[in-house]
């Protein structure tokens, strides 16, 4: 079986290969018609060869052929059907194979909308080449199909951590968003080097790059969760290296959209997406060499393997042939006239563009910076925490918070003060009304009132033009106010996806400063029946309780929770065991809550039936992920097809 | 052209100096190096100070007192003993390796601040 999974990998490689050869061969001889079909038809039989190729793996997973090293390593007899299926991307080689399919996959879907479309033979041929490098990762140094020398009667097993939900999911959306990427990339450098710089590519591409930072959003979300239902230490970022990795091509991909969006309406920033769509694909290639590579020592570290320096050959290549390609077309590109003020419109999108580079630059230091001082004289890597992205990072984010709101305000070209103040008005009294709760509930600390005032007066900015719409067209239109709402969210999808994108943005901010700033945490021990106070909450220790999962045993402490003396159920944090591989996990008890989450993880239950809790109060923790939430239908609206208008 | 290239100038200062302070902050105060136990150990320069170690958990080290949970790290040649109160990670167990950021006190206990648990089963298969 690992020897036909193996063939199919290697006929995938050279039919790859072929087609590379075939369509630079077409496009530099532009004896286009007949060759091109020809490889675009074989680019069928290469989709089809690595689906066979990840079957091929799937099968054996479920089949536990242990002989194959993947499946020996990554999943046990007695792991349930769903987790042994998700064990495919557990590893470094699975996850590899699953990028290619990806990519193959979004290869054929291209091709199947623009076939007719002149940059399309580049972007074939230059897509291909990047599936032809995974091919050679698959082949060569991460063989998923390696054999062991003999087999073993069972497994290692999943670890538990990542028997969940979201860690089930979380890998394939972020590989999903990264495989995406590489289209935009590929049509920059198409566009580039056809010299047709106009709304083509930049439709095509604001479009993929939509789909692809939905994706990388999502995963990076569904990282999140994660790690706040089942790492249990009360949070969900640790500014580690690994979630810095699939942070980063999101952070230049949201500047990517945004510059897409002034290069289609205003001819400007050109220079700018070019550069974004580059760095934001060569990011993505840098994530999965840092998550699968091993050269970090972070808490996902992978075993060091030799991929490193392919990636590192592939991303320099990359890297100096694209800018080098930007380069020489440079003159071509810059816009004839510079924008003529920093706060009209087009300048504050250009600030914006700055910042998120800001932004890029700090996460990217503070996670390479091991990797640099790794090689120096003497050998010692040099590691941030959690402080310097702080630090660095939050002055920034109070900045876009207050671009998002003022953003819309702004006209084209100029900067007129008078009539940003008297249009601004109406919001800004109403963000103080909205404050008045937030300076009672929450505890006077300087940097928490600000963020949440500026959170506030954000939205109400927001809301605001929302609402002056809406009136307007009614009354152009002569429409009711709801028929007007509702025909503005399907008519400018655009532009209305983009403004509950931002306040999804918001909402993610604040749920960040409440939950960091206002968090309360204590560690206590308790007997059965003694009681634990913490601010307006009280616990009760019942008893410890044993459940017996498929392949664990969980024994946990039954608490009643009460709030302001009202008795408001139970909650049920507990300690698995799992006996593949010999692991014990921590599973939190959280009560969700529109204002706080009651977070509770059991860290050890003695002999004599004490425990040791430690209880997270997270204030608007919960507001991160509504907030996430509304950033995504924002997005699904902003791609939502328009209706094709009969001519 | 005027504009643009007083502009470029203009922005390219800025981008430096901001540059300038984010390298500058990270070698006087934010980042830490790496020790092995071995160095803390014969090192007394680094007493007080913030530190980041890595070591594996030594089997049968790990007690609690009152609250605090206490045990010992080894890089293969020496060991210290490491006190934390706090959560434990979830996949903290004896013979696992962590990576602890803390401080070496002079009594000769790394009091850790931060406690990261590198998850051996996770993605690196054992080799025997």
């Amino acid at each position: 079986m690992a020897k036909l999974g193996f063939l199919f990998a290697l006929s995938s490689f050279i039919l790859s290969l072929l087609i590379l050869f075939l369509a630079i061969y077409s496009l530099i001889k532009k004896e286009r018609e007949s060759l091109t079909k020809t490889a675009y038809t074989g680019s069928i039989f290469l989709f089809i060869l690595i689906t066979l190729t990840c079957s091929i793996l799937l099968i054996a997973l479920v089949k536990h052929n242990f002989k194959i090293e993947y499946v020996a390593n990554y999943t046990d007899r007695n792991l349930p059907l769903f987790y042994t299926l998700t064990a495919f991307w557990a590893g470094q080689q699975g996850s590899l194979l699953l990028w290619l399919w990806f990519l193959s996959t979004f290869t054929l879907i291209f091709l199947l909308f623009n076939r007719k479309d002149k940059l399309t033979p580049y972007v074939f041929t230059l897509l291909t080449g990047i599936t032809s490098f995974f091919l050679l990762l698959i082949t060569i140094p991460a063989n998923p199909f390696k054999e062991l020398p003999f087999t073993p009667p069972n497994g290692q097993g999943l670890n538990p951590l990542l028997q969940n939900l979201g860690m089930a999911f979380h890998p394939p959306t972020i590989f999903l968003g990264f495989a995406c990427f590489t289209i935009p990339f590929a049509l920059a450098l198409a566009a580039l080097m056809t010299n047709q710089l106009d709304e083509n590519w930049i439709r095509l591409s604001r479009k993929w790059s939509l789909y692809a930072w939905f994706f990388l959003g999502i995963g990076n979300v569904l990282g999140a969760i994660w790690a706040y239902v089942e790492l249990g230490w009360g949070g969900y970022w640790a500014w580690d290296p690994v979630e810095n990795a699939s942070l980063l091509p999101w952070l230049t991909g949201t500047a990517l959209i945004h510059s897409l969006t002034i290069y289609k309406k205003r001819k400007t920033l050109k220079i700018w997406t070019f550069i974004l769509a580059i760095l934001t694909f060569i990011l993505c290639i840098f994530g999965t060499y840092l998550t699968r590579s091993g050269i970090l020592s972070s808490v996902h570290a992978f075993e060091v393997s030799p991929i490193g320096n392919y990636f590192l050959v592939f991303m320099v290549f990359i890297l100096a042939s694209s800018f080098g390609l930007l380069w020489k077309n440079a003159k071509l590109i810059i816009s004839p006239k510079p924008i003529s003020s920093c706060f009209s419109k087009e300048g504050s999108f250009l600030i914006n563009n700055w910042l998120f580079a800001a932004f890029t630059l700090v996460v990217f230091w503070g996670t390479t910076l091991p990797i640099i001082t790794q090689f120096s004289k003497t050998e010692k890597e040099l590691t941030v925490g959690k402080e310097f992205f702080n630090t660095f990072t939050s002055p920034i984010a109070f900045l876009f918070i207050f671009l998002i709101g003022v953003c819309p305000y702004l006209s084209w070209e100029n900067f007129e003060l008078f009539s940003l103040q008297k249009k601004i008005n109406k919001p800004f009294l109403f963000s103080f009304f909205l404050f008045l709760p937030f300076i009672y509930f929450f505890e006077n600390k300087f940097f928490g009132l600000v963020a949440f005032y500026l959170s506030l007066f954000t939205i109400s900015l927001t809301l605001y033009l929302i609402i002056q719409d809406i009136k307007r067209r009614s009354l152009i239109s002569k429409e009711s106010r709801g028929e007007s709402f509702f025909h503005l969210f399907t008519r400018d999808k655009h532009r209305y996806g983009g403004l509950i994108s931002h306040l999804g943005v918001v909402l993610i901010f604040m749920g960040i400063i409440g939950s960091t700033l206002y968090k309360v945490e204590l560690q206590s021990q308790l007997y059965p029946q003694q009681t634990q106070l913490i601010s307006d909450i009280t616990l009760r220790y019942e008893r410890p309780i044993t459940k017996k999962g498929p392949n664990y045993e969980s024994i946990g402490a039954l608490l009643t929770l009460y709030e302001k003396g009202i008795e408001k159920g139970v909650l049920i944090p507990a300690l698995s065991f799992y006996e593949t591989p010999k692991t014990t996990t921590a599973e939190v008890a959280i009560k969700w809550g529109p204002f706080r989450d009651i977070y509770i993880a059991l860290s050890e239950i003695k002999e004599d039936d004490s425990i040791v809790i430690v209880t997270t109060l997270n204030p608007l923790a919960t507001w991160l992920w509504i907030g996430s939430l509304l950033l995504f239908l924002g997005t699904t609206l902003s791609l939502w097809p328009e209706k094709k208008r009969r001519k | 052209m005027e504009k643009r290239k007083k502009r470029i100038i203009f922005t390219s200062l800025i981008v430096s100096v901001l540059l300038g302070y984010l390298i500058f902050s990270t070698f006087t105060g934010g980042a830490r190096f790496s020790q092995t136990v071995s160095e803390i150990k014969k090192d007394a320069s680094l007493i007080g100070k913030p530190l980041r170690v890595s070591g594996k958990v030594v089997k049968g080290s790990f007690k609690t007192h009152s609250s605090s949970y206490f045990f010992k790290i080894t890089d293969g040649k020496e060991i210290i003993t490491l006190s934390y109160k706090g959560i434990l990670p979830s996949s903290f167990q004896e013979g696992a390796d962590v990576i602890a950021e803390g401080i070496y006190t002079k009594n000769k206990i790394f009091k850790v601040k931060n406690l990261l648990v590198k998850c051996p089963s996770k993605y690196i298969p054992k080799r025997d």
